[in-house]
């Protein structure tokens, strides 16, 4: 008797778990595919069963490829700046200076702030006429930008906040990633007259790598799914012009109630994800190997 | 024809109500008290008028026992909120604030409102001093959708109003603006003679949002959304075009910058502010201007109807385009509907009608409009803008016959950016139209 429970307990001991998983994780995504496939917009009677008609018809219009561009200039932007800054303040605090401590501390305080709370501060700082960003401008006799208010500067403009928010992420990593690395390489670079320049390029880089591909992972799919902060900012606008993937599927589901289409949508932009997450994932094994 | 024959069943129906009613016989009995112990929630958009309602919530606790819970959210975040808790199927949302032009085709057709209609006519539910033939008739025209009253109307419909800052109108030496043409001279005499201190006009240039402001201008300039007759697409002419340019040249030249990006909160700041000469906005903004502690141009405002345009008369004496009854709806997913009908007769009745008028407002009774304490107390330029404005009808934020409204706005606001940032705007209106009439050929064939 107590032979067939013992059989049994890895399997029942994980199975609530498991179970719990599923019905949060499986059943939505189940039912996103399933009414992906229908025609189910409120205001209209009757679900007709569609097929892949959402995607094809996705697939065919402009606003989506645009939000789907738009989606990719922000990310790589981003992402770029963002693990470039956090690089450079974790090689600053990597060294020993009087403060250390407070400095980390000051960096972290963005990454821990709310990003709706801190998004709406944005808004007002971007505000042309009244936030204090052209101010700066004017002080270093800049002439004044309206920021997210024109279609060519409210990506780069959002970019900015997103970097703010997320370089301290980067920096952590990649701090605790120097942290771990060997002295003697360095040592003995030194001694064989290596400069500064040529011991972050040829040693510091190629040894972090492991660690910057981590940060490099969790950048994009951050970066990819970004959402509040475009959402408090600019709900997607002016017109269309920072409308991503995810800003675009929610307007289709929640703003026009089109649910089956909104729900392609998503299931698209879920597939970019998980390839780009894949790609990374390729790449870091190799990189381990 | 059948409308038409709903219709007039449903005023005789009403008449009849308010006849027994005025007989006092019932009066004396109302019982407010049926549902003593009930729960509702509430959720509104945070502006004067919920503000006034919410300030009587405690004298209704006290009337019939019902207690209430009232959230005012800003406006993107309380449509959303209405529209995710009735897609979530919730039942515990009661009452919530609704603008049937802009959403009203959509939740009537999920059973997202309760038809208030039988509530009225049913002298057992409805309080006699409610009186609903005290509503102005174009209100109650305009609250009857597909034969049913899915929305007690909070106010008249009326026209976006021109406010105008009369100390910097007498400082140029101008007039109060009576046509478009007007309020374009007067931007650039105040812009250029401010030395670009002052702007000349603020307007809402946020894409969709603008489109409700912007509807008499492209009316006034010849254009129109659609064919009344037929429901076509109708905004690809260079009428069309020339409004379209209008809004975005003067904006432009004489606007704030960023003007892209400017909802009504942003506008009426900037204007409360003292930084814009004149406005063309929703005229419940009154209230926010002539408090001295929102304001910093409190009595220096003046008030005109609509500006007209070339064509105004071609349009402005139609009758009504669409049902366009803003106010309190009942949820059709409500448990409470009877409870609920309480709460909304009594938010509508006369006291709120009057307290809405002196804060400025535009009173949907007909008795508040004549009442003494509203004629002394407020400005005779305001209450003659008001009645102008009461008496012509709104051509819709946008072509009605679409029912996917937000996009029809989403994509018809594509083009207000457009024409702000003196973009292609021709090319944009082209396809702008294109997609709308798109939109409305895959809804016409679903609707089968």
């Amino acid at each position: 008797m107590t032979g067939t429970l013992d059989r049994h307990l890895p399997i029942l001991f994980p199975l609530p778990a498991a179970l719990l998983a599923a019905a949060l994780m499986l059943y939505p995504l189940a039912y996103t595919l399933f009414i992906s496939g229908q025609s189910f917009e409120l205001g209209f009677r009757g679900h007709d069963w569609v097929g892949l008609g959402h995607y094809a018809e996705a697939l065919a219009n402009d606003r989506f490829w645009g939000a789907a561009f738009r989606t990719l200039y922000f990310t790589v932007l981003s992402v770029a700046l963002s693990v470039a800054l956090g690089m450079v303040m974790a090689l600053i605090l990597n060294r020993e200076f009087r403060g250390a401590p407070w400095a980390r501390t000051a960096f972290l305080l963005p990454m821990v702030a709310t990003p709706v709370a801190t998004s709406l501060v944005w808004m007002l700082m971007f505000n042309p006429s009244l936030g204090v960003l052209n101010w700066l401008l004017g002080l270093v006799g800049l002439p004044p930008s309206v920021w997210v208010a024109d279609p060519n500067w409210v990506i780069p403009s959002l970019v900015l906040v997103d970097v703010w928010h997320f370089a301290p992420f980067a920096m952590l990593i990649l701090l605790a990633g120097l942290r771990s690395l060997p002295a003697s390489p360095f040592e003995s670079a030194m001694i064989d007259g290596a400069t500064r320049w040529q011991m972050f390029w040829r040693i510091t880089v190629p040894m972090l790598r492991p660690v910057l591909l981590v940060v490099l992972i969790f950048r994009t799919i951050d970066a990819l799914k970004v959402f509040d902060i475009i959402w408090v900012i600019t709900a997607g606008g002016p017109g269309f012009s920072s409308e991503t993937l995810y800003i675009y599927a929610y307007n289709q589901a929640f703003k026009y109630l089109d649910l089956g289409y909104g729900s392609a949508v998503i299931v698209l932009f879920t597939a970019v994800v998980a390839a780009a997450s894949l790609l990374w994932i390729r790449a870091r094994g190799r990189v381990w190997q | 024809m059948a409308d038409e024959m709903r219709r007039r069943l449903f005023l005789a129906g009403t008449a009849s109500g308010i006849g027994l009613a005025a007989a006092g016989a019932r009066a004396a009995a109302f019982d407010w008290r049926r549902h003593t112990g009930a729960k509702l929630r509430v959720v509104t958009l945070k502006f004067p008028l919920s503000e006034i309602q919410q300030a009587r919530l405690a004298d209704f606790q006290q009337l019939t026992g019902i207690s209430v819970q009232w959230e005012m959210l800003p406006e993107d975040m309380w449509r959303q909120k209405v529209k995710v808790e009735h897609l979530g199927g919730s039942t515990d949302l009661d009452v919530f604030l609704s603008y049937y032009v802009q959403e009203g085709a959509q939740f009537q057709q999920s059973g997202w409102y309760a038809d208030a209609k039988p509530l009225i006519a049913n002298p057992d539910l409805t309080n006699p001093g409610f009186a609903w033939d005290d509503f102005i008739p174009a209100v109650r025209d305009g609250a009857l959708a597909n034969g049913q009253v899915p929305i007690i109307p909070d106010r008249a419909a009326a026209l976006p109003i021109l406010y105008y800052r009369r100390d910097l109108f007498r400082q140029f030496g101008l007039e109060r603006p009576k046509t478009w043409d007007d309020v374009r001279a007067a931007a650039k005499t105040i812009y250029e003679g401010t030395n670009k201190q002052v702007f000349g006009i603020a307007l809402r240039g946020k894409g969709a949002a603008a489109t409700s402001m912007f509807a008499p201008v492209l009316y006034d300039f010849g254009g129109r959304w659609i064919d009344r007759a037929t429901g076509d697409i109708a905004f690809n002419t260079p009428e069309a075009l020339n409004a379209f340019e209008w809004w975005g040249s003067i904006l432009r030249e004489y606007g704030p910058p960023g003007s892209a990006n400017n909802h009504w909160a942003e506008v009426t700041g900037i204007f409360s502010q003292g930084r814009a000469a004149m406005l063309f906005d929703d005229i419940t903004f009154i209230t926010i201007f002539a408090d001295p502690t929102k304001s910093t141009v409190a009595g220096k405002v003046g008030y005109a109807p609509a500006p007209t345009g070339p064509f105004s008369d071609r349009w402005r004496k139609d009758p009504p385009y669409a049902p366009n009854a803003t106010g309190l709806a009942i949820s059709g997913l409500s448990r409470q509907k009877e409870a609920a009908w309480l709460l909304v007769q009594y938010l509508s009745d006369p006291v709120s009608s009057k307290r809405y008028m002196l804060q400025g407002g535009l009173a949907p009774r007909q008795s508040t409009w004549t009442d003494p304490d509203v004629v002394k107390a407020l400005d005779p330029e305001f209450l003659e803008t008001g009645r102008v404005s009461a008496g012509i009808n709104s051509p819709g934020t946008a072509p009605l016959s679409i029912v996917n409204i937000a996009k029809a706005r989403d994509i018809i606001g594509e083009t207000v950016v457009t024409a702000i940032q003196g973009g292609n705007t021709k090319a944009s209106l082209a396809s702008a139209a294109a997609q709308c009439a798109e939109l409305l050929k895959q809804e016409r064939a679903r609707k089968t």
